[in-house]
């Protein structure tokens, strides 16, 4: 075809609402933000106060403790996403599993489920006096467990709910990454008398380094952003046990502190871009010179 | 090389089941069990059969809650996931198409600035502002195109990695026959790309209907809620009254769970292509 009736085609008209949504409803804000993160805000005036805002962000208690939960909430779910899924799904993607599409459905399904429902469900087992939890402990003599309301414990709780919540989209990925190596890499494998330990660290592992990334990527992705379980389920609390930088930053708007609360949005900006960029050129690299 | 099935293979598949129990049935189990009780036999959260069944009670208590409220959240739930589906399905095929079609600095730099937003977080507050600059601030058009800006990166790229497999030469055929680059697009390139609109439509759809963080905060000012945000009302307003509110879970979880039985197969395949171009 000629250039012009290309250009004719292929208008850039066809182009323009989506990236007009686009540029100014996420691209424009996003860039905003980094201004009005320097400003005394309240969303109609801005006044210009400098590093005011992240000294502020910083030096307060329950926003300096929520960066750190943030990070351990982020790792935690996605190392055990990523580790727990590759077993199960190693485990599911044996010929001999019969029940495998049963099993891959039933540990999918609570991704469809909303995180208030989740919540507000696990909330309730998890009670302290009456919950399902601490009724099963009971019978094996085990003192109460104070799921939600020990300082020590929250977090992690809300964490066990994410892993039971969100590990469904893992195994649905690797299984489709195990589904792909050719069977005829293992039997090679079995012939050169490989156990199947050797085979999964040998064959599977660097043939999975693909799904491996994805997983990886989507699961610290949304352990950094997602902050609904945790604010269903313990609103931060008890104090700031389970406060995290989605948490400070829903409470700082709530109370119109419009500039704190932006340079919040700019520093998960900035925390997300310096891990997720190079977390996947290294990982990238390695799948090349495999 | 086909190999008997070991014992040991055999157990360990059985326990694998045996603990999906524990797991998972359970807590689905506990959900249905307590949407069906009494205020007070729910108070218990345990797992006995109720002795009085109160399902229906518990349904229509939450249908006539303050004026229907959960009706109206309904409605509206329904009315921003359609809406954002649709205006997503649109703008992110047709900037798909021209972006793979087409080269040149505009497309490229274009392709730089959606793929960002596959990574970055939404920056909140100044989202806010720009609404309320445009008078969207607590609407749910507001809201609307809040869920497609956010998802519009990683559709556009879904369906740029479809385009590219299919033809030139159907477009050229079109052009040669006298077709437009609208009609291009609506009349042919809109029915190939069936199959991937079909897994945006599936996959967005639950998360758009699931949302609860966005609605929280570009309709917090307002009136209007949706059924995520009306059920984490409950949970305070109801306290202690399981039974309602477990009835209003398994109301709102209703949509999302038909679609997973009747269209299983799809979702998974549909995550699995989000991953890989993703």
């Amino acid at each position: 075809m000629h250039k012009k009736l290309t250009n004719k085609t292929y208008s850039y008209w066809l182009m323009a609402p989506g990236l007009t949504i686009y540029i100014i409803i996420f691209a424009i804000p996003t860039l905003a933000s980094f201004y009005f993160a320097l400003t005394r805000w309240n969303l109609i005036d801005a006044e210009f106060i400098g590093l005011a805002n992240f000294k502020t962000f910083f030096s307060q208690r329950n926003t300096s403790i929520a960066l750190g939960h943030t990070f351990i909430y982020a790792f935690g779910t996605c190392l055990t996403k990523v580790v727990l899924g590759l077993l199960i799904a190693t485990a599911l993607s044996s010929r001999m599993v019969r029940s495998r599409t049963y099993l891959k459905s039933l540990i999918y399904f609570p991704t469809m489920l909303s995180a208030v429902a989740v919540g507000i469900t696990f909330s309730a087992l998890m009670h302290p006096t009456t919950g399902l939890f601490n009724q099963v402990l009971g019978l094996f003599g085990i003192e109460k467990v104070k799921w939600l309301t020990d300082s020590k414990l929250a977090l992690f709780s809300v964490m066990g709910v994410d892993v039971w919540k969100g590990i469904g989209t893992s195994v649905v990925i690797y299984l489709a990454g195990l589904g792909a190596i050719p069977k005829d890499y293992y039997e090679a494998a079995a012939l050169d008398g490989a156990s199947s330990t050797q085979q999964f660290f040998k064959v599977t592992l660097p043939l999975m380094v693909p799904s491996i990334n994805s997983v990886l990527t989507l699961s610290l992705i949304g352990g950094l952003k997602s902050y609904e379980l945790l604010w269903t389920m313990t609103e931060g609390g008890p104090g700031y046990a389970t406060e995290i930088l989605g948490t400070v930053t829903y409470k700082l708007f709530a109370r119109g502190n419009y500039g704190i609360a932006t340079a919040g949005n700019v520093i998960m900006f900035v925390i997300i871009c310096a891990i997720v960029f190079p977390l996947n050129s290294y990982i990238s690299k390695k799948a090349v010179n495999l | 090389m086909v190999k008997k099935r070991s014992v040991w293979s055999k157990l360990g598949e059985a326990l694998a089941l045996l603990v999906t129990i524990g797991t998972h049935w359970v807590v689905f189990y506990f959900i249905l069990i307590n949407a069906c009780k009494t205020k007070a036999e729910a108070a218990r959260l345990s797992l006995t059969l109720p002795t009085e069944w109160n399902l229906f009670e518990n349904l229509s208590y939450v249908w006539n809650y303050n004026n229907h409220v959960f009706l109206r959240a309904f409605l509206n739930s329904v009315i921003i996931t359609v809406s954002t589906i649709v205006i997503l399905v649109l703008v992110s095929s047709m900037t798909a198409f021209v972006m793979q079609r087409r080269g040149g600095r505009l497309t490229q730099a274009s392709d730089k600035i959606v793929l960002a937003g596959l990574v970055a977080p939404l920056s909140i507050i100044p989202t806010y502002w720009m609404l309320s600059q445009l008078h969207l601030a607590n609407t749910i058009p507001g809201l609307v195109l809040v869920e497609v800006a956010i998802m519009f990166p990683f559709s556009t790229m879904l369906y740029k990695g479809y385009i590219a497999s299919l033809p030139r030469e159907i477009d050229e055929a079109a052009i040669v026959d006298g077709c437009g680059p609208w009609r291009l697009f609506f009349r042919i390139e809109l029915s190939l790309l069936k199959p991937i609109t079909a897994t945006v439509v599936i996959l967005r759809s639950t998360v758009v209907y699931n949302d609860f963080i966005n609605p929280m905060y570009f309709l917090s000012g307002s009136k209007s809620t949706t059924v995520q945000l009306c059920i984490y009302t409950f949970q305070s307003a109801f306290s202690t009254d399981w039974g309602h509110l477990f009835a209003a879970i398994v109301i709102v979880s209703l949509p999302p769970v038909i679609l997973f039985l009747a269209l299983n197969k799809k979702i998974m395949e549909g995550v699995t292509m989000g991953a890989v171009k993703g």
